[in-house]
């Protein structure tokens, strides 16, 4: 059997409890039954076996996706393990979640499911995170209150930062030191935004000046480097470049690998298969079928029309665009589909952040060589 | 010293446990030897197939452990193809080997960018080959983002700093004494690099004053023994100052941390 992992994004709700602006989902009351579950495995697993993969990591998202509530959870774990258990291959779960309906009633399925972490988001400055009643402070009051509830428990926070024109106001520096210094995060990851989705009036907040935000993320990796790095806080995806440049192994974030098509695909709960989140939430154009109408899912894959694009696109690109001559190919490889789709209308085009990215691998290369010279330079070694 | 066999499908018997190379020219034929166990098996090597997108996913699953040896029979054109190796490197070993020619930079660092080691086959380039072969090595001399090995300039560069190793032939695995190449149309005699080396020297060829003639045993003069190199011998220059420079920087560091040694000895004693 093969190393290599399958990831599926799995979406058992397209329902939220929460009323975010920006969101790029198409929001309906749908949740995924137990009933239809084993169908679901099966299908996974027929798969696994059918291209090797020996584990699959299974990201549940939304939707909310504590809206399914901790039983559901403890049923959907039990039947997709003893599942994958049969046929000698292994799921591992993950959870992200706006954390807003967390309770300590599901303390014990995050540590028996989720191994005791779960990933959360918030912005800052936040303000189009918002509850149904309209207010982004009460959403962010009442966050932090299950973000402090939940680490009181014991269980490991991450947390995910889009980032949006009041974040570049702000600068840096402050925005560092609210996750790190006020809300107490060693591990959150920023994420550069786009528009998908419906049109809503937040989205001119997040089309971003590409020099502005290559200027704030170049700033905020400095502050890192000099305030978190030598202590343990992991801001992503700085710390996996980082490792990439220092010559350690590197889990680099989906948008910069070789090809997304092979790594994941995203279900929703009605079992709409497509590239990812944003795609299977967003744009119906683009879904490779239905896991429930269409169960041989190695099939679905392999003679999707709409998957061909997304495999034939990092070959379009070196062919098409300047990548091929680009020296931060080999961690970038044009960059994320749905980020060019949305801007752009094609996903055949590099990705809009293409410059931004640019200078991030630059601090990235700089701040790596320096760390590669300080670990073997013999000047330096303690005595 | 008996050569490594290079065997078509119809030649191979997937039980004998003499060393051979598989030559697998169509999908039929590398699909069933990726099923099967074969001891004396040692790699694939897979020609014409690089447009067959089918072919890369049956090969990204596991099936055996054997390595694929990729040519990229024309690198100015079929570079794109080369994305379709990522999965079946996660699986097994994957080369890329790429003969030198007009465009063949394109196809180099899109292998090198997806993380696969490549072979250069330079044979007798032309002025925009060579031009491009410069490149090329600078590419892999200079560029951190270079992580795999670029054969030839990879074995020349550690014999430049000091190693001692195979020649050209033998790298670039060309060598017929080594290697029975399935196209190799030469007179099948023993020693066949002595030999060409020897009558290039008696005509007085431009090796005789070469000062690469060691590793590069005329390799450059075959098949056409009055091909010019004056367009390879900087191209072995260059790599030549680079070894130099490399041996200098690690005596310098070697002395550097022998000197620290000492001094934290000192300190501490």
């Amino acid at each position: 059997m093969s190393g290599r992992t399958f990831s599926v994004i799995l979406l058992p709700t397209a329902e939220c409890n929460v009323a975010c602006e920006y969101c790029f989902e198409f929001k309906e009351p749908h949740r995924l039954s137990l009933e239809n579950l084993p169908a679901m495995t099966k299908s996974i697993l027929d798969h696994m076996d059918q291209e090797d993969f020996a584990e699959c990591e299974i990201y549940w998202q939304g939707g909310e996706a504590m809206i399914m509530g901790p039983a559901w959870y403890v049923k959907a774990k039990e039947l997709m393990d003893t599942a994958a258990e049969g046929r000698g291959r292994k799921f591992v779960h993950l959870l992200q979640t706006n954390l807003i309906g967390y309770s300590s009633e599901w303390n014990d399925v995050l540590f028996d499911m989720f191994d005791g972490s779960l990933g959360t988001s918030m912005d800052y400055p936040n303000l189009h995170r918002k509850m149904f009643s309209g207010s982004a402070e009460k959403y962010t009051e009442t966050w932090r209150a299950r973000l402090d509830e939940a680490r009181s428990a014991g269980i490991r926070v991450g947390v995910i930062a889009v980032l949006h024109q009041g974040s570049l106001d702000v600068g840096a520096e402050a925005f560092y030191r609210y996750y790190v210094d006020e809300l107490g995060i060693d591990d959150f990851q920023v994420n550069t935004p786009f528009p998908g989705g419906p049109a809503n009036e937040a989205e001119t907040e997040f089309q971003l000046d590409t020099t502005e935000l290559s200027f704030f993320l170049g700033e905020l990796f400095d502050v890192w480097m000099k305030e978190g790095f030598g202590k343990g806080v992991e801001l992503g995806p700085f710390d996996a470049l980082i490792n990439h440049f220092s010559g350690k192994p590197a889990r680099l974030p989906c948008i910069w690998k070789e090809n997304c098509s092979n790594q994941f695909i995203s279900v929703d709960s009605k079992g709409t298969v497509a590239q990812c989140d944003c795609w299977v939430t967003s744009y119906p154009d683009h879904y490779f079928g239905n896991i429930f109408s269409e169960p041989d899912l190695s099939r679905m894959l392999s003679e999707s029309s709409a998957r061909k694009e997304f495999v034939e696109r990092p070959g379009k690109l070196v062919e098409d665009e300047d990548c091929l001559s680009c020296r931060f190919l080999s961690i970038c490889h044009g960059g994320c589909p749905v980020r060019t789709f949305t801007a752009l209308g094609t996903m055949n085009a590099k990705d809009p952040y293409c410059e931004v990215y640019k200078v991030v691998f630059g601090r990235a290369e700089t701040y790596g060589g320096e760390l590669r010279r300080i670990k073997h330079s013999p000047a330096l070694e303690p005595v | 010293m008996v050569p490594l066999p290079y065997l078509s499908a119809e030649e191979a018997d997937p039980l004998t446990e003499d060393p051979f190379v598989l030559v697998a020219r169509n999908a039929l034929e590398l699909c069933r030897w990726l099923a099967v166990e074969s001891p004396g098996l040692q790699w694939i090597q897979v020609e014409n197939l690089l447009d067959e997108p089918e072919v890369w996913a049956t090969a990204a699953r596991k099936g055996n452990d054997v390595a694929l040896d990729v040519i990229v029979s024309d690198p100015a054109a079929q570079y794109a193809a080369i994305y379709r190796l990522v999965d079946v490197r996660n699986v097994r070993p994957v080369r890329v080997t790429i003969p030198v020619a007009e465009g063949f930079l394109k196809s180099l660092r899109l292998a090198v960018s997806v993380h696969l080691p490549v072979r250069l086959l330079p044979g007798q380039p032309g002025p925009k080959a060579i031009s491009e072969l410069e490149e090329a090595l600078e590419y892999y001399l200079h560029d951190p983002m270079v992580e795999v090995p670029v054969e030839f300039f990879h074995s020349m560069l550690a014999q430049a700093r000091g190693g001692s190793g195979p020649d050209l032939w033998v790298v670039t695995e060309q060598d017929p004494d080594v290697f029975a190449l399935p196209d190799w149309t030469s007179p099948e005699e023993v020693g066949f690099v002595d030999q060409h080396f020897k009558q290039l020297e008696a005509a007085g060829a431009e090796c005789v004053t070469c000062p690469w003639k060691v590793v590069c045993r005329g390799y450059f003069k075959f098949p056409d023994p009055e091909y010019s190199c004056a367009g390879i011998i900087p191209l072995f220059d260059r790599i030549g100052q680079a070894g130099a420079e490399l041996k200098k920087d690690l005596a310098t560091f070697e002395a550097a941390n022998v000197g620290a040694s000492a001094g934290a000895i000192d300190k501490n004693s």
